[in-house]
This record gives C-alpha cells, structure tokens and sequence, in this order.
C-alpha cells in the first residue's frame, strides 16, 4: 500500500522551488495528491467552476455571489450560495466530463471546506447538500447540511446498502468535511469514515455495498442540475481522490495547511 | 440597480401561453449585462421553477424598472391575445411581499411577487424569498433519493 506524503502541519507554509509559498489548491494538488480540486475562491466572475487540475473537468454554477466573504485562507474570498436557487454543477456541463469519467466509488476520498450563512441554518429543518454525488437512487454519496437540528450528514449509498454518519454541528466558521470509502479494505467488507476539521468522527463503517456505475449527477453547493436542496452559506475547496484514499492524517495535515498556505 | 427575487405565479395561461411568458421573464437583464462572463454570477438574473412548473423563482441585480408593472404587462397583452389596455392591474400584500394580479375581462391570468416588499434590501427579499420556500417545501423539492 502506497502511503501519501504527511506533513508536520508545522512546517507550513510549503515553499515551492522558486521560493515563493504554495497556495493552497498547490498543496492540496502536490503534496496529498488530490486527483480533481474545485477551487471556488479563484471565481471572480462568469459562471465556470474552474478545475484546478483538469480544465476539462469544468464545471458549472448558477447564481454564486462571488468573492462574497473571507475565505479559510489568509487572503481568499469565497462564494455564497443563496439556498433558494443556487448551484454547482461538476457533472457534463459546458461541455466537460465533469466528474463522470475520473470517479470512483470504492475507493476514493473528499474534503471540503464549508461554512453556513449564520447559526439558524443548523435549525431550519432544510437539508442543504454541499455534495451531490449519484449514479441511481441506489447509488450516491451525498454530504448534507440534515433536517434534523444541528446535524451534518454523509450518506454513502452502494447497492441500495445505506450507510449514515452524523456528525453534530453548530459552527458558523469555516470547517472542513472529509470522507473516505474504500470497499477494498477490512478484507472486502470496506471502511468508510467521516472527518470533521481533520479529526475523525464517530467509528468507522464497515459492511459496504458493491458500487456500480458512474455519476449522472454531480453537484456541489446543490445538487447540480437542479436547484434542490441547496446550500445556504459558503463554500472554498473540494478535493477529490481516487483509487486510493486520504489517511486521516492526511486531513487533519489538509485542514491545518489552509492557515498557512498562501492565497489562491 | 436592485438585486431581488421575484415569482411569477400562473393562473390561467395555457401551458404554451405560460413557456413564451416565462421565457420573455428569462430574458429580463440580459441586455444590461452583454459579457456575463465579466460580471458576478449573482447579479445575473436566474432562476428556478417548481415541481409543477406554475411558479417561477428569478433572482438578479436588475433595473429597477425591469420587473415594473407597466413593462410586465407589456409582456402579458399579446401572449394572451388581449389589447394593452384590455390588461387590469390590482396591488395585493402577501406575507412574503407584494403581489400583483394581472387579468383581462374578469379573468385572472398571473400573479407577480415581489419579495420583501417595493423596495427591499437584498437580505429583506433574500429572506422572504427563502421563507417561501420553507413553507412551500412540497411544491419545490424532490423526493429525496429520486
């Protein structure tokens, strides 16, 4: 098994061969190996979700207030999605594969840093996907701001077999969401584990289902094609990795390096 | 310039009536911002459409005449096959903001919602807009897991 670089969340900020400090998109590219990133705090203008790595990867938003509020990263704005009509779309829009062609369901991670407009949103009783992530309604991976009060969820469905993780919540700063599948480990029977600013939350899952298929919805801040169940808050980074997945040093080492890195 | 939420709500259009109508309100702003990919996403008008598709949601940051009643009507009078001035007016208030109803010859045609009142601050038609949409979840949200 090929482990992925840690670093001393100390030793940032991480210079790059010319001197100067990576950005954050750079460490979370070239020190943990993200295989697609959605850098949101670079969107000045316009309606393209740039694809840090691949541009092919492009993606689509619909109404995002842009550069609307001080990012987790020294330096960076971040956008805000309303919760009325908002979206993300990372699935097949102008004219890119999105996310459909690169994602895998077995194994792979995601890490996000998210923040809500204010405190009431956690007791508004309106799901807000930050993720939208589906093949079938058998088969999606959704993380969720719940209906239940103060409440975030990971939703990894495969094969029909549902499994949830809550994650209590009250914060109104930036906080970071990690997610981790991996049907291969615990000798077939697979681990899923959910992290919340680096540190994981509750015991991992095991007992996962087989997944099957690629992606006909991908959203972030939204479901994507539609605006359904749409974050009301902000959102910076969504990092992807697959075929193999984040340590949970690796997120807590990701979530620490963004009060060090340099702005985007 | 004011950035608001509108709805436009049928009552009687057709379903072929209702398209061109909601298509002319797609339309709104499109003039003021030429290069969208040069201006801030938000100020571009949107919008969303409910599970029956009888109300739409826009919002945008748009001439504060571009959702007046006169210019809405303007829209409506031929779509429906009525004279400009065949086209009635009422003001109405809701809970969420102002309403205005448009009929010709005692038939009721639309409603107009504005959001937060006549002249709201984006937060005022922000929250009237995400109030409505709290109290009316089953006309606009999925069944999960669709």
């Amino acid at each position: 098994m090929i482990l992925s670089p840690i670093r001393n969340p100390i030793q940032n900020p991480i210079p790059t061969e010319g001197g100067a400090v990576a950005t954050y998109a750079e460490v979370l590219r070239d020190t943990y190996g993200a295989s697609a990133l959605y850098n949101l705090v670079d969107i000045t203008s316009g309606t393209v979700i740039h694809a840090f790595i691949n541009s092919a990867r492009d993606g689509a938003l619909v109404g995002w207030d842009l550069q609307n509020t001080a990012g987790p990263v020294t330096g960076t704005l971040a956008p805000y999605s309303d919760g009325v009509i908002d979206r993300g779309n990372i699935y097949t829009s102008n004219g890119s594969t999105g996310l459909a062609d690169i994602f895998n369901g077995t194994t792979g991670s995601v890490f996000q840093f998210l923040k809500v407009k204010d405190a009431p949103i956690w007791e508004n009783g309106v799901i807000g996907y930050s993720l939208y992530i589906r093949v079938n309604s058998g088969t999606f991976i959704f993380l969720q701001k719940d209906d239940t009060n103060n409440q975030f969820i990971a939703i990894y469905r495969a094969a029909g077999n549902n499994k949830e993780m809550q994650i209590s919540m009250s914060d109104t700063g930036w906080f970071s969401i990690g997610l981790s599948w991996d049907k291969t480990a615990a000798g077939g029977s697979g681990e899923l584990k959910v992290f919340k600013n680096g540190i994981q939350s509750g015991s991992t899952v095991g007992a996962l289902g087989v997944w099957s298929g690629s992606p006909t919805r991908a959203g972030l801040l939204g479901r994507g094609d539609v605006a359904s169940f749409p974050w009301n808050g902000y959102g910076a980074y969504s990092a992807f990795k697959f075929g193999s997945v984040w340590s949970p040093a690796d997120f807590l080492a990701m979530h620490n390096a963004a009060a060090t890195a340099g702005p985007d | 310039m004011i950035r608001q939420y509108h709805a436009a709500i049928n009552v009687s259009m057709t379903s072929e009536q209702w398209d061109e109508f909601v298509g002319r309100l797609e339309a709104i702003g499109s003039d003021d911002y030429p290069e969208p990919e040069e201006v801030n996403a938000a100020w571009l008008n949107h919008w969303r459409h409910s599970l029956d598709d009888q109300v739409v949601i826009f919002e945008g940051r748009f001439n504060e005449n571009a959702w007046a009643a006169g210019r809405i009507a303007a829209m409506l009078f031929r779509i429906i096959d009525v004279r400009l001035q065949d086209i009635e007016i009422e003001e109405g208030e809701t809970e969420y903001g102002s309403v205005i109803t448009y009929s010709a010859f005692g038939v009721d045609y639309l409603n107009m919602l504005s959001y937060g009142g006549d002249d709201p601050t984006y937060e005022e038609s922000h929250a009237a807009a995400l109030q409505y949409l709290f109290d009316n979840l089953g006309d606009w949200e999925e069944e999960l897991f669709l």
